[in-house]
C-alpha cells in the first residue's frame, strides 16, 4: 500500500492541473464570449473536482507520513490552493458571480503548476518533523497563516481588477464618494412579489458604478477576513514560540515580514475610514499588499536565514 | 431658561418676579414661590444654578429618546426683562488645553497611517541587513571602497545609523511608544465617544432623510409592523414610534476596533514589562551535574525582580536523544529534578522541545545540547597495559553547521614529547550520540564504531571500546513577569479583530401613505446589506385594498380576508395610516 501512494499522489496532482486548466478555459471562454455572465455551476463543478483532488492529495501525505501535511514548502502550497479553491467557491457561490473566476481560475493554476512542475522533487517528500515542529500548535498557526495568505491574496487580486476597471476599462465620472450621496431612490420594480434579487433598471453608468462598488466591498470584505486569521495566526505563532524558546517574538525574518504585512493591511482597512478615500487609493494599498504577502510567504524562505529555515530548504 | 416660565402673570415690567416654574417638574422639581409681588426678587442663588444644571443635563441623551424636530415652545410673556447673562465659564487651564491638542493631534488618522508604515518600512530594512553581527562583518560586506551596496551604504553607515540592531535602537523604540501614544490618543477621543453615540438611537421621520440613506426603496402597500416584524425575525433590535421604526444590528462590529486597540496597549504593556523586568540567560548542565539558576540568569534592567525559582538549583539526571531509522533526530529528552536551596527535590519532569519545566516564576527550555565527555575503556595505554577506564572531555569543533566534538586520547605520555610537538594519539570524533570515528596519529581514517556495542577498535597500538558520551543538556532559562499581560493582551485581540469584521446595519422606517419608506446603511458589509435588505423588504407581506361589502359599518373588516399576515387580530395600531382610506386588520 505505502508503495502506491506517490503513484496515486502523482495522478491525483496531475489531474488537479488538467480540471484547473480546462476550468479557466471555460471561465474565459464564457466572459470573453458568453455574453450576460449568467450564474451557472458548470464552473462550480470544476473547482469543486480541483478541491476534491486536493483534498485527497493532502489526506494521502498525511497518512503516508503520519503527521499534519504541512511541514515544507510543498505541503503549504498545496494548502494554500487548497484554502484558495475553497474561498473562492464560497465566494462565487455566495455572490453569484462569475467574474472573479476570469481572474482566480489562471492564478490558482499558476500555483499549481508550480508547485508540481517546478519545485525540486526532493522538496516535495514528505519528511519527518524535526523536534520543534512536533507540536499541535502546528496544525493550528500554520492552517490560519496559509488560509490568511489565501483570503489576503484573493482580496488583493480583487483589488487590482478594481483599479484595472476603474482605470482603463470604464470611462465614467467616477466621484469617490458612495452613491449615497445623491438623492437616488432605487426604483424597484415589482418588488413585493420576487424573493430573489430584483433586477434594478439603472442607466448603464450606473450599473458600471454598482459593479465596481461591488469589486470594491467584496475585497474589502476579503481582506478584511483575511486580517482576522493574520492576526490569530501572528498571535499563535508567538504563543507558540513562547513554549517552546521562552520567546514570544524574536525579530526573524519570518516572524517580521508578517508583521508587516500586518501592519500594510491594518493601514489598508484603516485607510478606508480616512475623508474621501473610497475605490482607487485604498485599492493601491492592496496592491501594494499582495507583493508584501508573496514576499512573507516565499521570499523570506528563499532568501533569508533565522528560525523558519528548517521548515524548508534554503535554496 | 427658557423652559422656565412665570408662573404669575400680573406682575409688571419693574417686578422681575421670581416665581419661575421649572416646565421640565420631573427633573428640576418645583420651584418655590418667592416673596411678594411688588418685590425685585430674585431667584435665590442657589436655585439659577440649580435650574440651569437641570436644564442643561436635559439636553444629553435621554431615557426617552426625542425626535429630532420638535421644538419647545418660547417662552412669550410680554414685561419680562430678560435674565442676566450668565458669568462667562473659566476656561480651561492651559496645561489642559495643551493635552486636549494634544490629543488631537496624536489621533490624527493619517499620522498613524504613517507611523504603521514607517515601522513597516524599518521593520523591512532589519531583514534585509543581517542584524547583530560584528563590526568587521558589517566592513566587509558593506564596503568602503569599490562597489558600495546601494551605491552608498557603507559598513559606517550601517553601524552609526544602528541599523545593525534596528529592532532595540532608540528610535524605532520611540516610533512603537509614538505608536502607543497614538492608539491612546484615539480610543479617548474618537471610539469611547462612539460608544456613548451608539447606545442613542435616533429615528428618521423625513422622506428626505430617508431617501439620502445609502441603500433607500420604497414598499407600497405595507405597514410599518410588518417591515419590523420582519426586521426582527432577521435579528435586528427594532424600536418603533410613532408611525417610524428604526432597527439595528450587529452594534459589536462597531464596537470591536475599540476592544481591538485597547488589547494592543495590553500587549504593549506586557512587552514593557517583560523588557524590564525579565530575566533571561542559557545553561549547559552535563549529566548528573547540578547547577543554581541564579547564576544563570542575568536580569533585563535594573528594574528587574528576582523570580522566586532563582534560588532554585535545577539537576539534570540524563540526557538523550530519540533518533530515527534514518540517524535523524526525532526527540531530545533531559530528565531534570529541581531542588531548592536547601537540596530537597521540589519536582521532576522530562522536559522535551515543546514541553518545557516551569518552577518559581522561571521556565527552563531544551533549546540545546552538547557533548562533555566520552567514556572509553582502553588496553595497552601508556598509564597501564590493562583494561583502564577513562573519561575523556570532549571540545566542539567549528565549522559547518552541524555539531562535532572531538577528544584525544595520547599515545605515548605527553610530558616526554618534544617541546612544541604534539604527542602521538587517536582522535575521536563524534556527531551525534551514535557512533564514534577514529582517527590515527596521521589524520587517516581508522574507523567507526557505534556506542555501547562494545566493539573495540585497534588504532595506535591500544584497544579502544567507545562506551558512551556524556553529554550536556542546553536550558534556556527565562523569567518574564510581562507574559500574562501579553498573552491576555493576545487573547484580547483575537477575540476583538474577529468581531471587529462584523458589519454594524441599521435600518430606518417610516410609514408614508399606504406604503413604507425604508432606508438603511452598513458599515462595512454594504452590498451584502444591500441584497439583505432587498430580500427581507420581499418579505414584507402585502395589504390589499379591502373590498367595501365585506367591511361592516364599524370600519372594521372582517378577519377571513385581506391581510395575508394570516390571522392576526391585531388591533390597528399602525399610526401612520391617519389619511390611509384603507380598513387595515
Amino acid at each position: 500500500m505505502m508503495v502506491n501512494i506517490p503513484v496515486i499522489e502523482n495522478f491525483l496532482s496531475n489531474s488537479c492541473f488538467l480540471i484547473l486548466f480546462l476550468t479557466t478555459v471555460y471561465y474565459w471562454l464564457k466572459i470573453g464570449f458568453g455574453g450576460k455572465s449568467s450564474f451557472s455551476f458548470t464552473g462550480l463543478t470544476g473547482y469543486g473536482s480541483a478541491l476534491c483532488c486536493l483534498t485527497l492529495q493532502l489526506i494521502l501525505r498525511w497518512v503516508d507520513s503520519g503527521h499534519f501535511p504541512l511541514s515544507n514548502l510543498y505541503e503549504s502550497l498545496i494548502f494554500l490552493a487548497w484554502c484558495l479553491l475553497l474561498l473562492y467557491i464560497y465566494i462565487e457561490v455566495s455572490t453569484k458571480t462569475l467574474f472573479l473566476g476570469v481572474l482566480t481560475s489562471p492564478a490558482i493554476l499558476c500555483l499549481v503548476a508550480f508547485t508540481d512542475f517546478s519545485l525540486p522533487t526532493e522538496l516535495q517528500q514528505s519528511t519527518p518533523l524535526v523536534p520543534a515542529l512536533q507540536s499541535n500548535w502546528l496544525v493550528m498557526h500554520v492552517t490560519v497563516m496559509i488560509a490568511s495568505y489565501a483570503a489576503l491574496l484573493l482580496g488583493c487580486f480583487i483589488a487590482i481588477a478594481y483599479l484595472v476597471l476603474s482605470k482603463f476599462f470604464i470611462k465614467t465620472t467616477f466621484v469617490t464618494a458612495p452613491l449615497s450621496s445623491q438623492n437616488t431612490v432605487l426604483r424597484q420594480e415589482s418588488f413585493l412579489e420576487e424573493k430573489q434579487k430584483t433586477d434594478i433598471v439603472f442607466e448603464k453608468n450606473d450599473k458600471n458604478l454598482k459593479f465596481l462598488f461591488f469589486l470594491d466591498n467584496l475585497s474589502y470584505r476579503t481582506i478584511g477576513i483575511g486580517f482576522c486569521f493574520l492576526t490569530l495566526g501572528i498571535l499563535s505563532g508567538a504563543i507558540w514560540a513562547n513554549e517552546t524558546w521562552g520567546n514570544y517574538w524574536s525579530w526573524d525574518p519570518k516572524e517580521t515580514w508578517a508583521f508587516i504585512t500586518w501592519l500594510t493591511f491594518a493601514c489598508y482597512l484603516h485607510s478606508r475610514l480616512v475623508g474621501g478615500w473610497t475605490g482607487s487609493k485604498p485599492a493601491l494599498v492592496a496592491s501594494f499588499g499582495v507583493l508584501v504577502v508573496w514576499v512573507c510567504y516565499l521570499g523570506v524562505n528563499l532568501l533569508g536565514q533565522g528560525l523558519h529555515s528548517y521548515g524548508f530548504l534554503n535554496v | 431658561m427658557q423652559h422656565c416660565v412665570r408662573a404669575s402673570a400680573g406682575a409688571t415690567a419693574h417686578h422681575a418676579v421670581g416665581t419661575y416654574r421649572c416646565r421640565l417638574p420631573l427633573l428640576a422639581g418645583p420651584c418655590q414661590r418667592t416673596a411678594l409681588p411688588w418685590a425685585h426678587t430674585k431667584l435665590p442663588a442657589a436655585h439659577r444654578t440649580r435650574c440651569r444644571v437641570d436644564c442643561r443635563s436635559t439636553q444629553g441623551p435621554a431615557a426617552a429618546p426625542s425626535l429630532s424636530d420638535s421644538d419647545n415652545e418660547p417662552s412669550s410673556t410680554s414685561g419680562w426683562r430678560p435674565p442676566r447673562p450668565p458669568p462667562p465659564p473659566q476656561g480651561p487651564s492651559p496645561l489642559r488645553q495643551l493635552y486636549k491638542r494634544t490629543l488631537k493631534q496624536l489621533s490624527n488618522l493619517k499620522l498613524a497611517l504613517a507611523e504603521l508604515a514607517v515601522i513597516a518600512a524599518l521593520s523591512a530594512v532589519g531583514t534585509v541587513i543581517k542584524q547583530g553581527e560584528t563590526y568587521e562583518f558589517y566592513m566587509e560586506n558593506y564596503p568602503e571602497e569599490g562597489r558600495k551596496v546601494l551605491g552608498f551604504l557603507t559598513g559606517r553607515i550601517v553601524v552609526a545609523l544602528q541599523l545593525d540592531h534596528i529592532y532595540t535602537a532608540e528610535y524605532f523604540l520611540l516610533l512603537l511608544a509614538l505608536l502607543g501614544a497614538s492608539l491612546t490618543a484615539c480610543t479617548i477621543t474618537n471610539q469611547w465617544p462612539a460608544v456613548k453615540v451608539a447606545r442613542r438611537w435616533r429615528f428618521k421621520g423625513e422622506q428626505a432623510s430617508l431617501a439620502r440613506l445609502e441603500v433607500a426603496s420604497r414598499v407600497p402597500d405595507a405597514r410599518l409592523v410588518d417591515v419590523g416584524r420582519v426586521l426582527a425575525a432577521k435579528n435586528y433590535q427594532v424600536f418603533m414610534k410613532d408611525g417610524q421604526l428604526y432597527g439595528f444590528k450587529g452594534l459589536a462590529g462597531k464596537l470591536g476596533p475599540i476592544g481591538v486597540h485597547a488589547s494592543m496597549l495590553l500587549c504593549m504593556a506586557g512587552f514593557v514589562t517583560g523588557a524590564l523586568g525579565g530575566f533571561t540567560g542559557s545553561v549547559m548542565i552535563p549529566q548528573g551535574s547540578e547547577t543554581v539558576v541564579a547564576s544563570a540568569l542575568r536580569s533585563a534592567s535594573p528594574l528587574a525582580w528576582n523570580p522566586g525559582g532563582a534560588s532554585a538549583v535545577i539537576r539534570c539526571d540524563d540526557f538523550r536523544i530519540d533518533y530515527r531509522e534514518d540517524g535523524s533526530v526525532r526527540q531530545f529528552y533531559s530528565d531534570l529534578t529541581v531542588l531548592d536551596v536547601d537540596g530537597r527535590e521540589q519536582s521532576t519532569k522530562t522536559v522535551s522541545v515543546n514541553q518545557p519545566l516551569r518552577f518559581g516564576g522561571v521556565t527552563a527550555y531544551q533549546t540545546d545540547w552538547s557533548m562533555s565527555a566520552l567514556k572509553v575503556k582502553v588496553a595497552g595505554s601508556f598509564v597501564a597495559p590493562e583494561d583502564t577506564a577513562f573519561q575523556l572531555p570532549m571540545a566542539a569543533l567549528n565549522g559547518g553547521d552541524s555539531k562535532l566534538y572531538a577528544t584525544f586520547l595520547p599515545a605515548e605520555d605527553p610530558a616526554l614529547a618534544p617541546p612544541g610537538t604534539a604527542p602521538r594519539g587517536v582522535s575521536m570524533l563524534a556527531r551525534d550520540l551514535q557512533t564514534v570515528t577514529f582517527y590515527d596519529s596521521k589524520g587517516e581514517f581508522a574507523g567507526v564504531r557505534r556506542l555501547g556495542s562494545g566493539k573495540p577498535i585497534e588504532v595506535e597500538g591500544m584497544t579502544i571500546v567507545a562506551q558512551e558520551v556524556l553529554a550536556a543538556t542546553g536550558l534556556e532559562l527565562k523569567a518574564d513577569p510581562g507574559v500574562p499581560l501579553v498573552y491576555a493582551g493576545f487573547g484580547g485581540l483575537c477575540v476583538t479583530t474577529v468581531v471587529s469584521y462584523l458589519s454594524h446595519s441599521q435600518v430606518w422606517a417610516a410609514q408614508a401613505g399606504s406604503g413604507v419608506i425604508v432606508g438603511g446603511t452598513s458599515n462595512r458589509a454594504k452590498v451584502a446589506f444591500e441584497q439583505e435588505l432587498s430580500d427581507m423588504l420581499g418579505e414584507v407581506p402585502e395589504v390589499l385594498q379591502q373590498a367595501p361589502d365585506l367591511v361592516d359599518g364599524n370600519g372594521k373588516a372582517d378577519s377571513s380576508n385581506g391581510s395575508s399576515s394570516g390571522g392576526n387580530s391585531s388591533s390597528s395600531s399602525s399610526s401612520g395610516s391617519k389619511d390611509s382610506k384603507e380598513q387595515v386588520l
